[in-house]
C-alpha cells in the first residue's frame, strides 16, 4: 500500500488514462479503413470526452511532473528518470493537440475518410506511447516517489498538484 | 545511476545495443518457420518417431534451442541486467553465444537431416559451448540481488537446470557414436524434462512475474507463494529427472503431481495479476499466453499418464507437443509479440513518428499466426494420436502460413529501428 499522497493520485491519474485508451484503441479497432458514425451515442461521447481527457492527462499531469516532481527528483539525485520522461511527454504533446484538432470538425459533420485516416493514424501512435509510458511510471517512477521524498515534501507537492485542479 | 533510472535509460543506451537481443529474437522468429517447414517435408518420419536419429528430432531442436533457448537467451541478456541492477561485464560473449548458437544448430541439423554423425556430434557440441558460456555470462548477474528477486531466483534455478540439461544433451549426441550411456531413451527423457520444464519452462515462469503485471499494468504478484511455487517445480523436476534416468514410475507420478501443484499456484498468482491490472485490453498475445497456461497442466497430466502406462502408445508424442507446442511455443510467440515493439520503442528516438503496432496490417498478421498456430497444433494433435502423417503435413503448411506471418510482423516491426536510429550510448 503507498504511503505516498502524490504517488496515490498520480496512480489515479493513470488508471483513468488507461480506461480511456483502451476505450479509444476499441474504437480504432472497429475501425480499421471506414471512419465510424460520429453521430453514434458512443462515438459522440467518446470523441467528446477525449479533450478533456487529454487536458487532464497531457496538459495538467504531464506539466505538474516537469515543473514540480521531476525537480524534486533531480534534487533527490534522480535526474535521469525525469529527462527520460520528458522526453516522452514532449513526444506526445503534439498528438493531443493534433487529436484535438481533428476532433472539433469530426464532431459537426463526422469523419472522411482522410481525416477518419490521420486520426486513426495519430491516435493509435498516442495509445501506444501512452501506455509504454505509463507501464513505465508505474514500473520506476511511482516507487521512486515511494524512496525518494520525504512526507514533507511529498504532502507539498500533493497540495500544489489538487491545487492546480 | 539508480537502477530505476537505469531501467529507463540503461535499455536505450547503457545496457545492450539493441542488435544483441533482437538477433537472438530474430533466430527464434525464422526457427518457427524452419519448424514448421520442416513438419511439412518430413511429416511421415515425424508422425513414425520413437527416437533416434531422425528428422523429428531435428525438428524438435529447431522448436526448443532455436525458437525457445534463443528467446530465453535474448530475454534473459535484455530483462535479468534491468532486474539485477548490473550490467552484463562485456557485449562480446553475448555476440560469441549467438554465433556458436547458429552454427551449433546449423551442424545439429545437417548432421540429423543429412544422417552424417560427425556433423550432429559437432553442432551438439557448439550448442553446448554456446549455452555453458551463456550460463557464465549470466550467473555472474544473478549473484547480486536486485529489485525482481524472484524472476532472478527462477532464473538461477533454469540456469542450473540449463547446465545439466546442456551435459546430457552433448552426452546423448556422443553417445550415437561411443555407445555409453545404458539407456539412451531415459536419458533422454531425463534431458526432455531439464531442458522443458527445468531450463525453459522455470524461466518462463520466472519471467512471466515481470512481464505479466508490466503488459497489465498491475503490482508484482506475491513473493511467498511464487518461491512456493518454485520449491514445488524444482521437487517435481528433481523427481522427474530422476525417475526417468532409474525408470521409476513412482518418482515420474510424483513429478508429474508436483508440477501441477506449482503449475496451480503460479496459475493463480497470474489471474490475480490480471485481474487488479488497469489493463483489460490485452489482445492476441494473451489469448497465446492462455492458451499456453491450458497446455502447461495438460502437459503434466499426459506426463503422468504416460508414466502408469494408461494414456496409450502414441501419447508420449502428444506429450511432447503439449509441452513444447502448446505450452512453451505458445508462450514465447505471445510474449514475444508484445516484447518486440516494446524493445523497439524503447530504442527509438522519442519525438520521432514512427509506425505503431495498432496498423490495421499489423493486427492482421497476428490474427494469422494467432489461428494459424492453433490449428496446427490441433492438427499435430491428431497426427499424433492417429498416426496419420497427413495431418501432420496439413499442421505444417498452416504452421507455415502462420509463422511467415509472424516473421513479416516481427520485420516490420524492427523496420521502425532503420526509420528511427537507436541514441548513441
Amino acid at each position: 500500500m503507498s504511503t505516498s499522497h502524490i504517488s496515490q493520485a498520480l496512480h489515479q491519474d493513470h488508471e483513468a488514462t488507461v480506461a480511456f485508451t483502451e476505450r479509444l484503441e476499441t474504437l480504432l479497432a472497429r475501425h480499421p479503413r471506414q471512419p465510424p458514425d460520429a453521430a453514434d451515442p458512443l462515438v459522440a461521447k467518446l470523441l467528446r470526452d477525449l479533450p478533456a481527457m487529454l487536458d487532464t492527462e497531457i496538459s495538467r499531469h504531464f506539466d505538474f511532473e516537469e515543473a514540480e516532481l521531476f525537480r524534486h527528483l533531480a534534487e533527490a539525485g534522480e535526474e535521469d528518470i525525469g529527462t527520460h520522461l520528458s522526453e516522452e511527454h514532449d513526444a506526445m504533446r503534439p498528438l493531443g493537440r493534433r487529436l484535438i484538432e481533428l476532433i472539433g470538425p469530426a464532431l459537426v459533420q463526422g469523419f472522411d475518410d482522410a481525416g477518419w485516416k490521420e486520426f486513426r493514424t495519430v491516435g493509435a501512435e498516442l495509445c501506444e506511447r501512452m501506455v509504454m509510458h505509463v507501464q513505465k511510471e508505474e514500473m520506476v517512477l511511482l516507487p521512486l516517489i515511494e524512496t525518494s521524498l520525504d512526507a514533507e515534501t511529498d504532502a507539498s507537492l500533493y497540495a500544489d498538484y489538487m491545487g492546480n485542479n | 545511476m539508480t537502477l530505476a533510472a537505469g531501467f529507463l535509460r540503461g535499455a536505450t543506451s547503457r545496457l545492450l545495443p539493441v542488435s544483441v537481443p533482437l538477433r537472438f529474437f530474430a533466430l527464434a522468429v525464422l526457427s518457427q518457420l524452419g519448424l514448421w517447414l520442416t513438419v511439412f517435408i518430413y511429416a511421415e518420419a515425424l508422425t513414425a518417431f520413437r527416437g533416434g536419429l531422425s528428422p523429428a528430432l531435428g525438428a524438435l531442436h529447431i522448436l526448443t534451442v532455436g525458437m525457445l533457448a534463443s528467446t530465453v537467451i535474448g530475454a534473459s541478456l535484455q530483462i535479468l541486467p534491468v532486474a539485477t541492477g548490473k550490467a552484463l561485464p562485456a557485449v562480446w560473449p553475448a555476440r560469441l553465444i549467438f554465433w556458436l548458437l547458429l552454427a551449433g544448430l546449423g551442424g545439429f541439423l545437417g548432421g540429423v537431416l543429412g544422417f552424417r554423425l560427425l556433423l550432429f556430434m559437432a553442432g551438439g557440441a557448439a550448442l553446448g559451448l554456446a549455452l555453458l558460456l551463456f550460463a557464465m555470462l549470466i550467473a555472474a548477474n544473478l549473484w547480486r540481488p536486485g529489485a525482481q528477486r524472484v524472476a532472478a531466483a527462477y532464473a538461477g534455478a533454469g540456469l542450473m537446470a540449463l547446465l545439466a540439461t546442456a551435459a546430457l544433451g552433448v552426452a546423448l549426441a556422443l553417445d550415437f557414436e561411443l555407445g555409453w550411456i545404458p539407456s539412451h531413451a531415459r536419458t533422454a527423457l531425463a534431458h526432455l524434462v531439464l531442458g522443458g520444464y527445468g531450463f525453459m519452462g522455470l524461466t518462463a515462469l520466472g519471467f512471466s512475474h515481470v512481464l505479466v503485471p508490466m503488459f497489465a499494468l498491475s503490482k508484482a504478484p506475491a513473493a511467498r507463494p511464487a518461491y512456493l511455487a518454485l520449491a514445488v517445480a524444482l521437487a517435481g523436476i528433481v523427481s522427474g529427472v530422476a525417475g526417468a534416468l532409474v525408470d521409476s514410475t513412482a518418482l515420474l507420478v510424483a513429478a508429474a503431481a508436483c508440477g501441477l501443484v506449482a503449475v496451480a499456484v503460479h496459475l493463480r498468482l497470474m489471474r490475480h495479476s490480471l485481474q487488479t491490472g488497469m489493463r483489460k485490453r490485452l489482445g492476441l498475445s494473451f489469448v497465446l499466453v492462455r492458451g499456453a497456461w491450458v497446455a502447461l497442466p495438460l502437459s503434466l497430466l499426459t506426463g503422468g499418464l504416460v508414466a502408469v502406462g494408461w494414456a496409450g502408445q502414441r501419447a508420449g508424442l502428444l506429450f511432447g507437443i503439449l509441452l513444447f507446442g502448446g505450452w512453451l511455443q505458445s508462450f514465447v510467440t505471445g510474449t514475444l509479440q508484445r516484447i518486440l515493439p516494446m524493445l523497439v520503442s524503447m530504442h527509438m528516438v522519442a519525438a520521432r513518428k514512427r509506425k505503431t503496432w495498432l496498423e490495421p496490417h499489423a493486427d492482421r498478421l497476428l490474427l494469422v499466426h494467432a489461428v494459424a498456430h492453433g490449428l496446427a497444433l490441433a492438427a499435430l494433435l491428431i497426427a499424433a494420436l492417429t498416426g496419420w502423417s497427413g495431418a501432420a503435413r496439413a499442421a505444417g503448411l498452416v504452421g507455415s502460413l502462420g509463422a511467415l506471418a509472424f516473421v513479416a510482423f516481427s520485420a516490420d516491426t524492427a523496420a521502425g529501428l532503420l526509420q528511427n536510429p537507436p541514441r548513441e550510448g
